[in-house]
């Protein structure tokens, strides 16, 4: 069983669909939905509507919540991404398929950028555990110090991983030989035994510089990569 | 929730009453459901929509805060689907099929569009 592939796999049947509703066909969001591989359809609203918005459903069609599409580009722009926080839980309920549709292209500096949150929240928490996949040695020295520096944050412990054979010891890197981590960029934290702060991401690499993959907040699929990587990492 | 009536004056009145039950379907389109529901049918693009359809488009309409949470948006599908479309079915306005839940606009006299403008009117002002 290869958890990360399925976790990918997964989040694709997951697949939203978003429909916006406008006035016009300029396309206000188009930027900030293109890197989420959600399903974007338009309908029309008159052109004196004083309103644009998007309703997002499920693989299932289920209706899962509409928001004004100035309330987004807010939310999208601010530096606090988590509606989870700060009591916005409508909000949150909204935005859930940001979090969890699939990238399809996602470049280095983004999955970078991505992994810093993840990151963040596992320091700020100084709880709980950390699974970063590297994919080679040379991509875990580049970031050697900031691992040393989260492994050392309270009760935070840190595991990586590489592919590679053989140990290293006095390190915190776990070489695999294997595909199934050699292939794969992921930064998993486990919340400390928190669901509101386990979140999770994985993708896999396409080209030199192309992955797939996706993010979550969800605190089951959480809880199944970090069942999966804690058995890879103790074998 | 409905709106207060936009009042006609005489010449008016009785110009739309030639065609339409003024007085009734005032009533039913100050309804702000309604109202949308009609806006929206009544593109060229649309015309005819399923339920489903109309109550997201209703529902994101006249959102308040620019937020729908699925339990907003069953209100305005149950307002639809019991009060709203079998009403605008009655006075001719609308077809609305409640076995396979869909909606098309049945050819309305323009003396409706006349008398919804004062609503319009406001309705496209919202902040």
């Amino acid at each position: 069983m290869n958890a990360l592939a399925d976790a990918i796999d997964s989040a694709r049947r997951r697949r939203k669909t978003v429909t916006l509703y406008s006035p016009d066909d300029s396309d206000p969001l188009a930027e900030a939905l293109a890197v989420r591989n959600v399903d974007v359809e338009r309908q029309p609203l008159p052109e004196w509507a004083p309103t644009e918005f998007l309703v997002v459903r499920g693989l299932d069609e289920e209706f899962e919540g509409s928001i004004g599409v100035a309330a987004l580009q807010q939310f999208l722009g601010s530096d606090d991404r988590q509606p989870w926080a700060s009591g916005q839980s409508e909000v949150a309920a909204v935005f859930d398929f940001l979090d969890d549709a699939v990238f399809s292209s996602l470049d280095r500096r983004q999955l970078l950028a991505a992994s810093r949150e993840i990151e963040e929240r596992a320091w700020r928490a100084a709880a709980g555990r950390l699974y970063t996949g590297f994919q080679t040695e040379s991509a875990f020295a580049a970031q050697a110090e900031v691992y040393d520096r989260l492994a050392d944050r309270g009760e935070l412990s840190v595991r990586c991983f590489a592919r590679g054979e053989g140990t290293r010891q006095g390190s915190r890197l776990r070489l695999v030989d294997r595909e199934a981590v050699g292939d794969y960029w992921f930064v998993v934290y486990d919340g400390g035994g928190d669901d509101d702060r386990k979140c999770a991401l994985v993708a896999e690499q396409r080209g030199s510089d192309e992955y797939t993959g996706f993010w979550t907040y969800d605190p089951e699929t959480v809880d199944d990569l970090v069942t999966y990587l804690a058995a890879t990492y103790e074998s | 929730m409905t709106d207060e009536q936009p009042v006609f004056d005489a010449d008016t009145f009785t110009r739309l009453e030639a065609s339409l039950p003024v007085a009734a379907l005032s009533r039913t389109v100050s309804d702000p459901v309604a109202r949308h529901a009609l806006y929206f049918l009544r593109q060229e693009e649309v015309r005819t929509a399923s339920l489903d359809r109309l109550a997201d488009a209703v529902a994101g309409w006249t959102a308040d805060d620019g937020v729908v949470t699925p339990a907003d948006r069953d209100r305005v599908r149950l307002r639809l689907y019991h009060v709203c479309l079998p009403a605008l079915d009655e006075f001719g306005i609308v077809a609305f099929d409640s076995g396979d839940e869909s909606v098309a606009l049945d050819d309305p006299p323009e003396e409706l569009w006349q008398l919804l403008e004062p609503f319009r009117r406001r309705d496209a002002c919202d902040e």
